[in-house]
């Protein structure tokens, strides 16, 4: 399932990245969002949503959430 | 004779490079929280006992597989020029992520420092990291420092000159055996290659081709993912061995502030509210230093000048020169500096407490509408501050089609340079309403911009939009030296401007003016001739004065030269009086109480929340009067709009050229030039309208 399904405030671990050599991909997981990451959905806007990973906060669009499988 | 070290900054974005650049080197570089800011490539020379040391600040990246224009630029950096130490910085709170680019200088095998920066935040969470065994482990120097205090930066140049000099090289990730034994086979036919550059063959390079292939096969996964998941593996089997401790995740306040800065509808009135109290601040807190510069340039330095140049056997054209080009035009400009010193002191405070990059989230819903993300606030935000490093701030952007609708709309952003024009006429014309009109205008500028972006959107770049990632950082107050440090530095800049640009341009004007040599009449010079051929292009938006006309062609090297400028005509063409019977000491206390007068009225201004600064007493010096006769407000409203979305400013219009490309950035040129002339237009003939009924 995907990220949209996820309630605010909850927490989700990423099972599966799609398409994990296109650059994108690649820097979101050089930025820590990788396979196993433990994530929490801080806040929904339009478009965009706001992820807590560890000690830092990613800003990340709908489009682009596609690729993240969670569980 | 003294050697060079070169050193090159590398670490993710808001680790705190620049900071710790800001405190080697003692330099005034443009910080900042939001991914990004350093775009460009900024330097600073030490010097060290038999050594320079050669520092260069590097855009932040996370990974050495660049995407946007900044991240290549470090990446390139990096493999092209060789930097003889590499300091990677890195945020502590974040070490793991952090270590990933590291796992990949290392591959480079040039001398590294690794600085745990931030190590404050990281003892807050309980965070221990085991310094020793990562210098055991990888045969790096490893420093603990505090950008924001300083703390522990003192040991790393002592340290770069150790680690140079001893040219130690460092231990870089073991892949598995098989993965190994090819980088071997590349050696062979590449033995000086460092490891970074053998992966690079292996991938890449037609000759390793079937290397490759049978290694995709063993893996099972394609080369990027073998090197990937074996990097990743070797950082987090790095984190785990070198932490003491983990620490808890941050429960900071930053969670608690985002729930309302980043609400959808509370949001927005914050931001509203962020907005007018910066605005509020700056106007409020520097008008009555502004007042208190013009008095003492005027009552001061004018007459205790012209005292002087009297005892001088100087001809007469020299005190005329210095009383219309120096004191009318350049000493007009300079009265504005507290103006924008607020101004940059307020935008950088907020951009490195980390509210900026909010906005990008907040905004993304309204942005999308336009075709570009919330992040383009970004840059469009900065260029409130100034043109020309908003556009240089595109560079973030990862895709050309929203580098270039950002970029359009920018020019379209009140500067500082606009204030100043702003500011004088609507003490002028519109004294009882200036907030108004001052928002108005502010308003109209971004109302501009987003109807280009949208019309390029539906027409010219109707592409897909890229994805849009980015990092939040956390609030973090920033160090007050450093914000006044940058301040200082744009500061400097608008001086050094006045200095050169505005004094050359007021030198100009002047010269135009008493051209042909002998010239009485000022009206039949060449600089009336010049703006008396441009007076029909004008007059239908209401300026029809040649003298304002013609303040307006030096006015294209930067906007304050319009002011400036007509200081230097309406000085030259009216007979302005001097003051006479001066006294140096009298008018010395005179200026010492003014000024005392002037900080206390600032900071009671801060307390009030209403924008005071142009409501101010009826104050007359010979400019304002003759001016008012020669506008109305109908047309200082069509002056100030003309100034405001016309492209005059050299600085811009030449980074535009650079980033956008020279076809474009006069296309653009011609359209900013039409849109400003037909706005103008429409909003003096509607406001005669209105005034007529």
């Amino acid at each position: 399932m995907g990220i949209e399904t996820v309630n605010l405030g909850a927490e989700f671990t990423v099972k599966f990245l799609k398409e994990k050599t296109n650059p994108v991909i690649r820097k979101l997981s050089a930025m820590g969002l990788k396979e196993g990451s433990r994530v929490k959905l801080l806040l929904k806007n339009g478009r965009v949503y706001l992820l807590r990973l560890n000690n830092s906060r990613l800003i990340i669009d709908k489009d682009l959430a596609k690729y993240i499988e969670v569980a | 004779m003294k050697k060079s070290i070169k050193v090159a900054l590398a670490g993710n974005p808001n680790v705190g490079k620049t900071t710790v650049l800001n405190k080697l080197a003692g330099t005034a570089l443009k910080v900042g929280n939001w991914p990004g800011v350093t775009v460009e490539k900024k330097e600073a020379f030490v010097k060290v006992k038999d050594y320079t040391l050669h520092f260069v600040d590097l855009p932040g990246i996370y990974t050495l597989d660049p995407i946007s224009e900044d991240e290549k630029i470090a990446v390139n950096f990096i493999k092209n020029e060789k930097p003889d130490v590499i300091l990677n910085i890195v945020d502590t709170p974040n070490l793991e992520r952090n270590l990933l680019l590291t796992t990949e200088l290392l591959e480079f095998g040039i001398p590294l420092i690794l600085v745990l920066n931030m190590t404050d935040e990281a003892e807050r969470i309980g965070m221990d990291i085991d310094s020793d065994r990562i210098e055991e482990l990888l045969k790096v120097k490893v420093v603990k420092t505090v950008g924001r205090t300083g703390k522990g930066i003192d040991k790393i140049i002592p340290l770069l000159v150790e680690i140079y000099e001893k040219g130690k090289t460092p231990n870089s990730v073991n892949y598995s055996p098989a993965f190994e034994e090819a980088l071997r086979e590349v050696s062979k036919r590449y033995p000086k290659a460092n490891k970074h550059l053998k992966i690079e063959l292996l991938s890449k390079s037609q000759e390793f081709k079937s290397l490759k292939e049978e290694l995709e096969k063993k893996f099972g996964k394609s080369i990027q993912e073998i090197v990937a998941d074996e990097r990743y593996a070797f950082a987090h089997g790095l984190y785990s061995e070198v932490l003491k401790r983990s620490g808890s995740v941050s429960r900071d306040i930053t969670d608690t502030i985002d729930k309302l800065v980043l609400h959808p509808f509370a949001g927005f009135l914050v931001f509203i509210g962020v907005v007018y109290l910066t605005f509020k601040i700056a106007f409020d807190f520097s008008s009555p230093f502004v007042d208190w510069i013009d008095s003492f340039i005027n009552d001061f330095l004018s007459p205790l000048s012209y005292n002087f140049l009297e005892t001088l056997p100087l001809p007469v054209w020299f005190q005329r020169f210095f009383s219309e080009a120096v004191i009318g035009g350049v000493g007009f400009v300079l009265t504005f500096t507290p103006l924008i010193g607020s101004l940059y002191f307020l935008i950088t405070f907020l951009e490195m407490s980390g509210y900026i990059p909010r906005v990008a989230f907040l905004m993304d819903r309204f942005m999308h509408k336009l075709g570009v993300h919330g992040r383009s606030v970004i840059p469009l935000i900065l260029g409130f501050g100034c043109n020309v490093p908003a556009i240089i701030a595109t560079r973030t952007m990862e895709s050309t089609r929203d580098k270039i609708l950002v970029t359009v709309m920018i020019p379209f952003m009140s500067c500082p340079a606009r204030l100043v024009v702003f500011a004088f006429f609507i003490s002028l014309f519109f004294k009882d309403n200036p907030a108004i009109i001052l928002t108005f205008l502010y308003i109209l500028g971004i109302f501009i911009a987003l109807i280009t972006a949208f019309v390029l959107r539906k027409t010219l770049y109707r592409g897909v939009l890229s994805h849009f990632v980015m990092e939040l950082p956390p609030y973090r107050l920033p160090s007050i030296k450093s914000v006044f440090t940058i301040t200082w530095a744009h500061l400097k800049d608008f001086l050094y401007r006045a200095g050169t640009l505005i004094f050359g341009a007021s030198l100009l004007i002047w010269l135009l003016l008493n051209s042909p040599p002998g010239v009485k009449n000022p009206s039949e010079s060449i600089a009336a001739l010049i703006g008396k051929s441009l007076v029909p292009v004008f007059e239908p938006i209401g300026i029809s004065d040649w003298r304002a006309t013609t303040s307006l062609i030096p006015a294209f090297l930067a906007r304050e030269i319009a002011l400036s400028s007509m200081g230097t005509i309406y000085t030259a063409t009216e007979d302005i009086q001097r003051k006479e019977d001066f006294k140096i000491v009298e008018a010395s206390v005179e200026q010492l109480k003014a000024f005392a007068e002037a900080t206390f009225e600032a900071v009671r201004s801060i307390f009030t929340l209403k924008i005071t600064t142009f409501e101010v007493e009826e104050e007359e010096d010979s400019l304002r009067e003759i001016l008012r006769e020669k506008f109305n407000p109908a047309s200082a409203l069509s002056f100030m709009i003309f100034i405001l979305l016309y492209t005059s400013c050299l600085g811009t219009f030449a980074v535009m050229m650079r980033e956008i490309g020279r076809i474009k950035a006069f296309l653009f040129l011609i359209y900013s030039f039409f849109i400003a002339w037909l706005t103008s237009f429409v909003v003096y003939r509607f406001y005669l309208f209105l005034v007529s009924i």
